[in-house]
């Protein structure tokens, strides 16, 4: 196995990788858990669901907290430790649950010290709060866990892993659960990188509001499949709505950072556009970011040779930080 | 040569109103001063490809351009002709100061409105509605065909305005010092903060299962071509 580490911190999945003589080999796990009393050891038990026992409670993560969650209902709230993309001083507890969690998905180091490149957003645009906490968190448990950490722009790690062919240059937008990332990279150097506070929750939040509905289940309709070229109901079109500005919102912040940099790292030629992250994996989200882009095309300030999809969107940005964390060795 | 290369130059002042100077010739700029939010819906409506039309400022999309339309004073009003990139470099102009100034707090750094604004906007609005009325005279070319009584009205609105000032005598206006939102509601940067030495999470007993998935794909490519794009630039450099 060759050494390095790839490690994605999302606001909904947590996703870390390694290469191995077979590939690359993934390990994700939902970024949540839920606390429920310890009297229901017993049901847990029966249920065959995994469970961290804690003093007075038990605390279910992951994917088995989700599913659990639409079982036992309102009562057990889903908690997230992170939220708009970053974790929050005085989130402690949940920086445990964290730690826990990344330890079971990255296991113990091959060698002490072995480079683990993790993710960070970029400092967003529409809200004030910076990254530096965020990172300074992340680097304690990684490093807890037995690792040398080094953090690595999310929307960067993309250009990475899908910008081979284009000599590592090209636009990488992650869209996350709680935030969108956007880089430009020339030649492997970053010129343009930040984040915007909205994501697949801000579209879930947003067309719960409109509809009065809740935004649980706003994300059930909406994990259950919609395509956004043909919706149905009309929760389907309001999703489609909230879809539709986000994008738009991503585009002008884009064309609004590359306008106020004034062009100063001299941007001649044409660059891809590369589309990854959750949110990106709505039924036909690329034809509707190509129709949405194409409205905006004319004013926008950078030439586009083409707009890709990710060939792995959950895990572009893991085997991004990957290949730079090989760059070690 | 004139006074600066492009045609226009836009600028966002500390009090948020926007401040355009357009090159009229060589030797001279005329320069005019809009609320922030007249200017916010202009570059709005430009952003939708739509006209626009408020009380100091219309634009209207022309063939060869955009026709801006500036009110001067109550009967008089300036043209000027645009071409679309000259156009396009003035709200770019905008979008640049306005993100500048939403950094610096926005609106919510200005602070209230003072009452003795509202009173002046309320005089724009009463002008505005007079001139459009005067307008209607002319086009029907007498007055008496006006439906109603103007001099009562003015009587009316007249005694109206003294009963306000009358009533805003004896109110001492204090000004309210706008306050910066943003600095209250960010969080100060992490060395502010306490950072655990370590996590409880490690020695957490219970167990997750995952399942890891395996793709055939390899980084050593990726790897190796940005290996040797590094090493060329350091060549370069060198």
């Amino acid at each position: 196995m060759k050494l390095g580490r790839g490690l994605d911190i999302g606001t909904m999945n947590l996703v870390a990788c390694k290469e191995t003589e077979g590939g690359i080999e993934y390990t994700r796990i939902r970024d949540c858990f839920i606390s429920v009393p310890e009297k229901a050891k017993k049901m847990m038990k029966l249920s065959d669901v995994d469970y961290i026992e804690m003093n007075d409670h038990l605390l279910i993560v992951g994917d088995s907290a989700l599913e659990m969650n639409i079982f036992l209902g309102d009562g057990f709230p889903l908690q997230r430790p992170l939220q708009d993309g970053l974790i929050s001083p005085g989130e402690l507890d949940s920086v445990d649950v964290l730690t826990f969690m990344l330890k079971q998905i990255l296991g113990e180091p091959q060698e002490k010290g072995e480079y683990c490149y993790y993710s960070v957003p970029a400092n967003p645009i529409d809200m004030k709060r910076d990254i530096v906490y965020h990172e300074g968190v992340f680097s304690r448990i990684i490093t807890q866990l037995g690792y040398e950490p080094i953090s690595g722009n999310e929307a960067e790690a993309i250009i990475f892993s899908e910008c081979e062919k284009d000599g590592f240059s090209g636009i990488g937008i992650s869209f996350g659960s709680g935030m969108t990332n956007v880089c430009l990279a020339l030649k492997a150097m970053p010129c343009l990188q930040f984040s915007v506070a909205r994501g697949g929750d801000w579209i879930d939040s947003g067309s719960a509001v409109s509809l009065g509905r809740s935004q649980s289940h706003m994300t059930e309709i909406k994990e259950n499949g919609i395509d956004l070229m043909n919706p149905k109901t009309r929760e389907e079109e309001a999703l489609v709505f909230y879809y539709k500005k986000l994008i738009t919102y991503a585009i002008d912040g884009i064309a609004k950072q590359f306008i106020m940099s004034g062009n100063s790292f001299g941007l001649k030629q044409e660059l891809p556009i590369i589309i990854s992250g959750g949110t990106s994996k709505a039924g036909n989200f690329m034809e509707f970011f190509k129709q949405v882009f194409e409205r905006k095309k004319k004013r926008f300030p950078i030439q586009v040779s083409e707009i890709r999809h990710a060939s792995d969107p959950l895990n572009a940005v893991a085997k991004g930080l990957l290949i730079q964390a090989r760059q070690e060795y | 040569m004139g006074y600066f290369p492009e045609r226009t130059r836009v600028r966002i002042d500390e009090q948020g109103l926007v401040r355009i100077s357009i090159r009229a010739d060589q030797t001279s700029v005329d320069e005019y001063v809009f609320s922030y939010a007249e200017l916010d819906a202009v570059q709005e409506a430009y952003e939708y490809s739509m006209d626009i039309r408020s009380s100091n400022i219309r634009v209207k999309k022309i063939p060869k351009g955009y026709s801006v339309q500036i009110k001067e004073g109550p009967f008089k009003r300036r043209i000027y002709d645009f071409s679309t990139p000259e156009f396009q470099m003035m709200m770019n102009q905008f979008l640049s100061q306005r993100i500048h100034f939403e950094k610096m707090g926005g609106m919510s750094k200005i602070g209230v409105v003072d009452p003795v604004d509202d009173l002046k906007t309320l005089s724009v609005k009463l002008e505005s509605s007079f001139e459009r009325l005067y307008e209607e005279i002319k086009i029907t070319g007498n007055k008496s065909g006006v439906n109603f009584d103007l001099e009562n009205v003015l009587t009316s609105i007249n005694d109206k305005l003294n009963a306000i000032l009358d009533a805003t005598k004896n109110i001492n206006i204090t000004t309210v010092q706008g306050q910066d939102v943003s600095k209250n509601t960010s969080i100060p940067e992490s060395d502010d903060f306490f950072i655990p030495s370590t996590f409880e999470g490690e020695s957490f007993r219970g167990k997750v299962t995952n399942s890891p998935t395996t793709s055939t794909e390899s980084t050593d490519s990726a790897s190796e071509a940005l290996k040797e794009l590094r090493k060329s630039k350091k060549g370069v450099k060198k």
